[in-house]
């Protein structure tokens, strides 16, 4: 499996694309800064990551980051016929579906860590100190990993369309806007409320992907706890719920990526 | 009973309601190349695939080293070399990158395996080309050397010398030649080109429309080849009556004014000559020709050559 894994991150060599990534992830601070110097956020750094990776970069861009390079990497397989030398090794597809699915996985982490310790950066240097520092980038690890399991659907959906990367790229940056439809429509209902705890949860919107994330950034980020106190309930969540649905989200879609290509003949 | 390295048992492949491979029975014998000899279309590529496991078949069966395939990969894979229609690599990665990736995933640790692959096949160590700016030909011999870097027992090689030149057919060819004399590796491989063929199987198996038609030893087919006494003269005629009268032989056949085929090989040569002479003809040519794999192909195909 590490080696699978190693092979995975030496096919990435050469590729743009994560240049192109890395380069965004440094470059998000600053409309993240410019939004909150307009008076978005109260302007500490909890606000301002928060704003970061739950408004903006979380739901855009790390599904089309993870989505991108979900299908770089399945595409290329495909393309340039690398799986008839792959399975004669042998490798296994469920092998190779797990290599990926960990690559995704590690791109959308490493994407929302260092969009925050861009953030963290430019806050030093304006002057807001970077606090509480650590639970932010642990929170905002998790975030990488939610995110990164909301878009497994979108890769199950793009494997078995079988399409040219054009089009699934497209499809990729559809979803990251789907996302923000969400996450708008959730802020929209929310404003429109006395406060943002007392919103009434029976709206469906409330239990959209994005907003559930939305709702359970600021109670961990700011504590670091994984289950939060009894006060904070119902609105903020704690960690392990959205765990559990990530790690759901990851059987079903990876299990079923797995079956899909069993089916396909090289 | 001789145990085959490969064998095959009514082996068939139907896409949809076509049937690209039909009851297909294989039988290589260690330590020999076999040359699977079809037209395009054939079933070649379609066989191979089978034979790795990279497509399931309709019905039939595959044993290698003695073992079904199904259920056995984990220990047969790796004792076997490959390569599939076209060559398939990273095109983001060097030649040498590419076989580190391959070599990582077979567990050959050394870098000198990857070397030598390339040393043999012709290309540099640690080139700065990335696959995609590669040749045809280049891309094969890297293709070639990833199924040659792990040493494996058995090789099957579909259309190896596709886009090769000429030395480096030749290359390839001795090489091929050597890994099975000296190292006694077993070869499979697929052409659709008769003359390597002839050059370097030892077996020979024709595969017309997904049925084979012929297996034999190369020796054997060339044997039983048709041969005949090609003869050049003044007049066929006159020819004719003196082979009749003077030579005593009605296995001939006048094919124009000047030419003639000798069916009888038992007649010398010389003999013929001096009668010809005798009888005052003029001798323009007279050799011994034998029916090439070609000749015997499209007869056994019933087809118009090869494609
Ligand atoms: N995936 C597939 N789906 C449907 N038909 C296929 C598929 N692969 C091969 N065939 C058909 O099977 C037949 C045999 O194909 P195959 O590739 O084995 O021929 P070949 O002998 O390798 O020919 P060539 O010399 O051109 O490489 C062809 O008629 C081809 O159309
Ligand atoms: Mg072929």
């Amino acid at each position: 499996m590490l080696s699978l894994i190693w092979c995975e991150l030496y096919k990435l060599k050469r590729t743009p694309f994560v240049v192109l990534v890395a380069l965004a992830a440094c470059l998000f601070p600053i409309p993240a800064t410019l939004v909150s110097m307009r008076g978005g956020t109260d302007g500490s750094f909890l606000s301002l990551s928060f704003l970061l990776l739950t408004i903006l970069a979380g739901p855009l861009l790390l599904p089309v980051v993870g989505g991108c390079l979900a299908v770089l990497l399945f595409h290329r397989e495909r393309d340039w016929e690398t799986l008839k030398n792959l399975y004669t090794v042998p490798v296994r597809w469920s092998g190779l579906v797990a290599a990926k699915l960990f690559v995704v996985y590690l791109g959308c982490v490493l994407f929302s860590m260092v969009s925050l310790l861009a953030v963290a950066a430019t806050s030093s240097l304006t002057g807001t100190p970077a606090t509480p520092f650590f639970s932010c980038l642990a929170a905002a690890a998790l975030v990488g990993f939610f995110y990164a399991s909301a878009t497994l659907p979108m890769i199950l959906l793009v494997l078995w369309l079988d399409r040219g990367t054009l089009l699934s790229v497209l499809l990729c940056v559809l979803y990251g806007v789907a996302q923000s439809i969400q996450v708008f429509g959730g802020l929209y209902y929310i404003a429109g409320t006395a406060s943002a705890e007392a919103a009434p949860l029976d709206s469906p919107l409330m239990w959209s992907f994005p907003i559930l994330v939305f709702r359970w950034y600021t109670g961990f980020a700011a504590s670091g706890q994984m289950v939060l106190g009894p006060d904070t309930a119902p609105f903020y969540l704690d960690t392990v719920p959205l765990l559990a649905l990530s790690l759901l989200l990851m059987l079903v879609c990876g299990g079923l990526m797995v079956l899909l290509g069993r089916r396909q003949e090289v | 009973m001789t145990t085959y390295l490969i064998e095959t048992k009514d082996l068939t492949k139907q896409y949809g309601d076509q049937t690209s491979v039909n009851r297909l029975n294989l039988h290589l014998r260690p330590g020999r190349i076999y040359g699977l000899l079809g037209r395009n279309g054939a079933g070649k590529t379609t066989t191979m695939k089978m034979l790795l496991g990279l497509t399931r078949p309709t019905a039939g069966e595959v044993l290698l080293f003695g073992m079904p395939l199904r259920g056995n990969e984990r220990k047969i894979l790796p004792r076997i070399g490959s390569l599939i229609e076209s060559p398939g690599f990273y095109p983001n990665l060097t030649g040498t990158e590419n076989l580190r990736i391959f070599a990582r995933l077979r567990g050959i640790p050394s870098a000198d395996a990857i070397r030598e692959a390339l040393a043999l096949v012709g290309l540099p160590y640690r080139d700065k080309k990335v696959f995609s700016q590669y040749s045809l030909g280049m891309k094969q011999r890297l293709a070639i050397a990833l199924a040659v870097m792990h040493d494996p027992e058995l090789l099957i090689l579909d259309e190896p010398i596709n886009g090769l030149d000429p030395i480096g057919i030749a290359e390839i060819r001795s090489f091929l030649r050597k890994l099975c004399d000296e190292k006694g590796k077993t070869i499979l491989l697929s052409s659709h080109i008769l003359s390597e063929i002839s050059l370097l199987a030892d077996d020979v198996g024709i595969l017309h429309q997904g049925v084979l038609l012929e297996e034999e030893s190369l020796a054997e087919l060339e044997a039983r080849n048709g041969r005949s006494i090609h003869l050049s003269v003044s007049d066929s005629a006159q020819a004719a009556r003196l082979l009749e009268t003077e030579l005593h032989t009605t296995a001939f056949r006048v094919e124009d004014d000047h030419s003639l085929r000798i069916l009888d090989l038992g007649l010398p040569i010389p003999a013929i000559a001096r009668t010809m002479l005798a009888g005052g003809l003029d001798l323009q040519d007279l050799h011994l020709c034998e029916d090439t794999l070609e000749d015997y192909f499209k007869r056994v195909t019933g087809g118009e050559g090869i494609a």
